[in-house]
């Protein structure tokens, strides 16, 4: 059994040869200007331990090519299978979206919010301060307890969204696009399409980034990765933008 | 470039980070018949637990009341959420669930396919020398989630 681990230009097939040592030894499967890289696997499928392998592959590709990932746990039983049902039904509009990602690549940043200092940092408004004075009064009960916490934990929340636009301005305004990827309770993660030339500057945004966010939140910077939170736009230009809640 | 200066890192270094990147996404061909996206099981999936918004809420009251019980410098914060996240194992395990527990904790439950081993191997760096898990046969993955099959 194959697992299909991602596509890439035929053109840049050299590069897969060219890989470090890892543990898949992945080779090409050429059909006109697309190749996919594949490795084998065992018939029963993947493992979670099969994760880091297939990410690691397509990091140190999209280091220097473009590439279209596929998820984790694709399997072909052969070079034949690969080549009549993913290659060949769709050549052109896959040489099409490696070429429109071809200067881009995904970078992610996770800003974790220390929940001691953004408790902190709303205790002292009056609201909550009320609150406070009624949940520590003799006849309070649990009610007065959770009004006090979701008063909390709602002021907190919104420090969150402001702080996180705030930080991340600069980001979002030298990358291609950027979205939300998520943003519960303390942690905010969001993907960034970058040019591959722009990458320099959002490092050092990032550092910049940590200083400011320093004591408050710690920032979680990963990349570059293929552009997996951006494919349905910039590989599907038809289908409609996801929304992030800033809108941007 | 200045890269050895911004700690920027290649991946995600947890194996449940690492699968929040690599599952149920990339491109999709629709017309696979022999092709198929096969699932995988979630073994480091069921340490991410959600905590409830009320267990939150009374949590972050008893950080302010406390609060407002000390002197400033003296501020103990939260130390029921943080206990919660020691015994939830590594700290970067546990903000997995909270950073999953809105959008993804309900995909993550459904690929759920039962509880795993005693394997807490959080870093998940396979490429070392420990025994294959292909010699373990309770980690089959199932194939349970083939992709549709079109003629």
């Amino acid at each position: 059994m194959l697992a299909v681990h991602g596509l890439i230009r035929a053109s840049d097939r050299a590069v897969v040869e060219d890989l470090s040592a890892g543990p898949l030894h992945p080779r090409t499967v050429v059909g006109g200007q697309v190749a996919a890289v594949v490795s084998a696997t065992p018939d029963e499928g993947p493992a979670a331990e099969d994760a880091v392998p297939h990410l690691d592959l397509l990091v140190e590709l999209v280091a220097r090519i473009p590439v279209l990932p596929f998820a984790l746990g694709t399997l072909a039983p052969d070079d034949d299978a690969v080549r009549k049902e993913i290659l060949a039904p769709e050549a052109e509009r896959l040489r099409a979206q490696l070429d429109a990602l071809e200067d881009l690549v995904e970078l992610r940043v996770v800003l974790v919010f220390d929940p001691d200092v953004a408790a902190a940092a709303v205790a002292g408004e009056p609201e909550i301060a009320a609150l406070a004075r009624a949940a520590r009064a003799s006849r309070s009960g649990l009610g007065d307890r959770v009004a006090l916490g979701e008063a909390v934990a709602q002021r907190v929340a919104e420090r969150v969204d402001t702080l996180t636009e705030e930080w991340t301005r600069e980001l979002a305004e030298l990358a291609d696009r950027s979205v939300v990827l998520s943003a519960a309770e303390q942690e905010v993660r969001i993907a960034l399409l970058v040019r591959r030339d722009r990458v320099p500057a959002a490092d050092a945004a990032v550092s910049r980034l940590r200083e400011v966010a320093q004591r408050q939140a710690e920032i979680e910077y990963v990349g570059p990765l293929p552009a997996y939170s951006f494919l349905d736009e910039v590989a599907a230009p038809s289908s409609p933008p996801p929304t992030s809640r800033w809108g941007w | 470039m200045t890269m050895a200066s911004v700690n920027r890192a290649p991946r995600p270094s947890s194996l449940a980070d690492v699968l929040d990147v690599v599952l149920d996404k990339g491109i999709v061909i629709d017309a696979y018949v022999r092709v198929a996206l096969v699932g995988i099981e979630l073994l480091t999936i069921d340490a991410r637990i959600v905590i409830a918004s009320v267990d939150t809420y009374l949590r972050f009251a008893e950080a302010v009341n406390r609060l407002d019980l000390q002197p400033s410098e003296q501020v103990a914060g939260l130390p029921g959420l943080m206990d919660e996240m020691r015994q939830g194992g590594s700290r970067s395990k546990t903000r997995g669930a909270l950073s999953g527990a809105k959008e993804s904790a309900q995909d993550f439950i459904s690929n759920l396919t039962g509880r795993g081993d005693d394997d807490e191997d959080e870093d998940g760096d396979s490429s070392g020398n420990g025994p294959s898990r292909r010699d373990r046969g309770d980690r089959r993955a199932p194939a349970s989630r083939r992709a549709p099959q079109r003629g």
